[in-house]
């Protein structure tokens, strides 16, 4: 579904954002993108729907370039960003103008989203709060039946129960054929709906598991004292220390993802060497 | 060729443009002909007691390019706006499309709409004003008379500069239009100038006669063709251009 190679983006000509970039992702999966404040998540989402050009490298999107913006390929990706503005008319009246261009959009998929987050089609959007605004894109992308959704903090501006219905449908709407990739910083909120986890950060993607080779190969936990030698990442948390290490046992582990995030950012070789190491020997 | 255009999808959004600007051209249809009505007509007689005709051909023209001008500067607005500009590049149609249906709102549609409702307002006016000031003379408005089409022809070429300066200005396409407009005119002159200043230092006599034996010279010759035949299409291909580099 998505080829990415050696992509470099750069929005000044000093320094890149992207150098050398490289990430492959198939369809019937929940990528989780994460990374921190200005890596390049959202850039690289806008790379995948064509708004910003690539300065090198291929990228290919369902056997498109997003550069050329071909409607056979706008038809495939939807993106739904953290900010957005929505036009000053009904739900109806959205659906009407732009449900057409998208040839597999379900109105009535749309409508049951819409009934499961108790909002009205007959509702103006410009009355609605941010938050059922985000609701009122996340079903539209969703019923638009695309290749590929791209979503740029979907859960900032849900309230508890929003996120919860948020992660059932999301769960829901996959289908073998469909790629999501969720971009957050809400990693607590996507712990149980994002696998693969990818992580980027410097330009580089540095991190691209799934949740079973990582719970495999990892292990999270807590312990009051800092004694193994064999901990990958640890940090100072309430009553002793949280802990990254190298599942020697084969444990079954509650995978982490603040903490995972924590050891990819500070700890890159050390989880890079145990995931190559690894490999190697499968 | 369906990655380049395509009837239906291109009907779609022609559809949801009109949708999307239909208020704003109704208020700009009433505020204007309201005041071609109350200033131009009403109040006229009143400021100039020697008016003795009423003709509605200046009216129209002026209208015509001026709020012409002003739409086809907005044509691609939601390019301004990083907000607006995620849905707009990522609606499923091509870039040929974006740019076609503009320059039909803004170049075709405008020019046919607002000449046939200019019409329509000149039978209301003419009528009213007749009621109002019975002394005067009312001249009736001619679509297609020989002044009317050439202003048309002459706002299809200036238009495609607007639409040029929408599709690559981000904010404030209209005056930045107009600026470069004049900053060319000013470069231009200067050249013009250097190039004959001979002929324009002659004499400065205050009859145009020098002027349009200048005008048969092959090089003006040739910039009025090129400004009547070349002009608007390197202009539509600007704004194409423009419009399919376009990034968020």
């Amino acid at each position: 579904m998505i080829q990415i190679d050696q992509l470099s983006f750069s929005y000044s000509r000093k320094q890149k954002l992207f150098d050398g970039l490289s990430l492959q992702a198939s369809a019937g999966n929940i990528y989780g993108l994460l990374g921190r404040n200005g890596a390049g998540k959202s850039s690289l989402l806008k790379i995948m729907s064509g708004l910003l050009f690539s300065k090198a490298g291929v990228v290919n999107i369902a056997g498109f370039n997003p550069a050329d913006r071909y409607p056979d390929f706008l038809q495939e990706i939807y993106l739904v960003t953290e900010e957005f503005f929505l036009p000053a008319m009904s739900g109806k009246q959205f659906v009407n103008n732009y449900g057409a261009f998208y040839p597999r959009f379900s109105r009535q998929a749309f409508e049951e989203y819409l009934a499961e987050f108790n909002l009205s089609q007959k509702q103006k959007l410009s009355s609605l709060s941010y938050g059922q605004k985000k609701i009122f894109l996340l079903a539209f992308g969703l019923a638009t039946n695309c290749k590929l959704l791209l979503l740029d903090e979907p859960t900032n501006g849900l309230d508890i129960p929003s996120k919860s219905l948020f992660r059932k449908i999301v769960a829901r709407a996959l289908t073998d054929e469909r790629t999501f990739i969720i971009s957050t910083h809400q990693v607590r909120d996507m712990e149980h709906l994002i696998d693969p986890i990818i992580i980027l950060d410097q330009g580089k993607i540095i991190f691209n598991e799934d949740t079973a080779s990582i719970t495999q190969k990892l292990s999270f936990g807590k312990q009051a004292q800092l004694n193994d030698t064999n901990s990958i990442y640890s940090e100072t948390t309430l009553g002793g220390y949280a802990v990254v290490k190298a599942n020697t046992r084969g444990d079954e582990t509650h995978l982490n993802l603040e903490l995972l995030f924590n050891a990819a950012i500070h700890a890159p070789e050390k989880l890079n060497d145990l995931f190559r190491n690894s490999h190697r020997i499968e | 060729m369906t990655h380049v255009f395509n009837i239906k999808r291109f009907g779609l959004l022609l559809k949801m443009e009109l949708c999307n600007s239909r208020r704003g051209i109704l208020m700009t249809l009433i505020i204007t002909l309201g005041f071609l009505f109350f200033v131009g007509l009403l109040l006229n007689p009143v400021f100039d007691p020697n008016l003795a005709v009423i003709e509605h051909y200046s009216g129209y023209h002026f209208t015509l390019f001026l709020c012409g001008f002003i739409f086809s500067s907005l044509a691609f607005r939601e390019t301004c706006d990083s907000l607006h500009c995620y849905r707009y590049l990522t609606l499923p149609v091509s870039s040929f499309e974006r740019f076609f249906s503009m320059w039909l709102l803004t170049a075709i549609g405008w020019l046919v709409c607002y000449t046939l409702i200019f019409w329509l307002y000149t039978l209301f006016a003419n009528s009213a004003g007749r009621l109002v000031y019975p002394h005067l003379r009312f001249e009736a408005f001619h679509p297609f008379s020989a002044s009317t089409l050439l202003g048309m022809r002459l706002y299809l070429v200036l238009q495609s500069i607007f639409l040029a300066g929408a599709a690559h200005f981000r904010k404030y396409a209209f005056p930045k239009t107009l600026l470069t407009l004049v900053l060319f005119a000013a470069v231009c002159g200067l050249i013009a100038y250097f190039f004959m200043r001979n002929q324009f230092n002659v004499q400065c006599e205050p009859n145009m006669e020098h002027f349009r034996t200048m005008s048969a010279y092959p090089l003006c010759l040739v910039l009025r063709e090129a400004f009547w035949w070349l002009l608007a299409p390197l202009c539509w291909a600007i704004a194409y251009f423009g419009l399919k580099e376009q990034e968020v």
